[in-house]
């Protein structure tokens, strides 16, 4: 005899598996593990129609292909995505040190307080002296140096997270400047 | 104290703290001596006049202001 297993409801709505028989004979029969997947079904949370429909509607519109998403990683991989800044960089700083130096026949960095200042951004020479004052890398000399003539001043911008040292020599005498710096 | 790290050739960084001034500079020259030097006659004096605070101190390597005698009298109208 061959049973065909098929689920139902009892009078009060509970799930009642039964079986039918070749003859098709119903043979009611209590299976708890049927029950339990019956039970597990009706607790499901099923997508609606307008459910899926919404999501169809949403990928069919403007699909990204996948020739699209490999430009866009290629873009954000190399570098040369575009962007827009705004603000002021200025803005965020707050930082003003200035001071007096003596540059002398000894190369020596140029700053405005008792070492460089951290994160500067920009330091502005004034020769308020009477003889020229040569800037440069850490190997200035009167040869190779930017001559800063007197009464003279001169910008120096710098990536406040790398700054360099600014050094400064004269041919022999004594000359004052004044410094400020911007962090 | 003076202290002078040599970074690379003729380059020198000179941490200093003396009387309570306190700073840190590079300085390009040949010598050790030659770096103190500078540090000594012209870094921390600069030091020392950009901040009023400061006014009052006198390096141990300064010399004593000279007492000037006072001047003698005039010829005495004796």
């Amino acid at each position: 005899m061959r049973l065909l297993k098929i689920a139902g409801r009892d009078p009060a709505g509970n799930a009642k598996p039964f079986s039918l028989t070749d003859n098709g004979e119903a043979l009611v029969k209590e299976s708890p593990e049927l029950s339990q997947q019956i039970e597990d079904i009706k607790n499901k949370d099923f997508a609606t129609q307008t459910t899926l429909a919404a999501i169809l509607a949403k990928l069919s519109a403007d699909p990204a292909t996948q020739t699209t998403l490999n430009a866009l990683k290629t873009l954000f991989d190399n570098g040369s995505a575009k962007v827009q800044l705004s603000g002021s960089n200025l803005a965020l700083r707050q930082t003003i040190v200035t001071g007096a130096k003596t540059v002398t026949s000894t190369a020596a960095e140029i700053f405005a307080g008792g070492s460089r200042l951290s994160g500067r951004h920009a330091m502005v020479v004034t020769n308020t002296g009477s003889d020229i004052v040569y800037l440069g890398a850490s190997g200035v000399t009167t040869n190779n140096g930017f001559p800063l003539f007197p009464q003279d001043t001169v910008r120096f911008e710098f990536n406040p997270q790398t700054s360099v040292g600014l050094f400064g020599v004269t041919s022999g005498p004594n000359v004052q400047v004044r410094v400020v710096e911007l962090a | 104290m003076i202290q002078v790290t040599k970074v690379a050739e003729r380059l020198w960084r000179v941490v200093v703290d003396v009387e309570g001034i306190t700073g840190e500079t590079m300085v390009a020259c040949q010598t050790e001596q030659e770096a103190e030097h500078y540090v000594k006659f012209v870094f921390l004096p600069d030091l020392r006049r950009n901040d009023w605070r400061y006014e009052g101190i006198r390096f141990p390597w300064e010399p004593d202001p000279e007492v000037m005698d006072d001047e003698p009298d005039a010829d005495p109208q004796v």
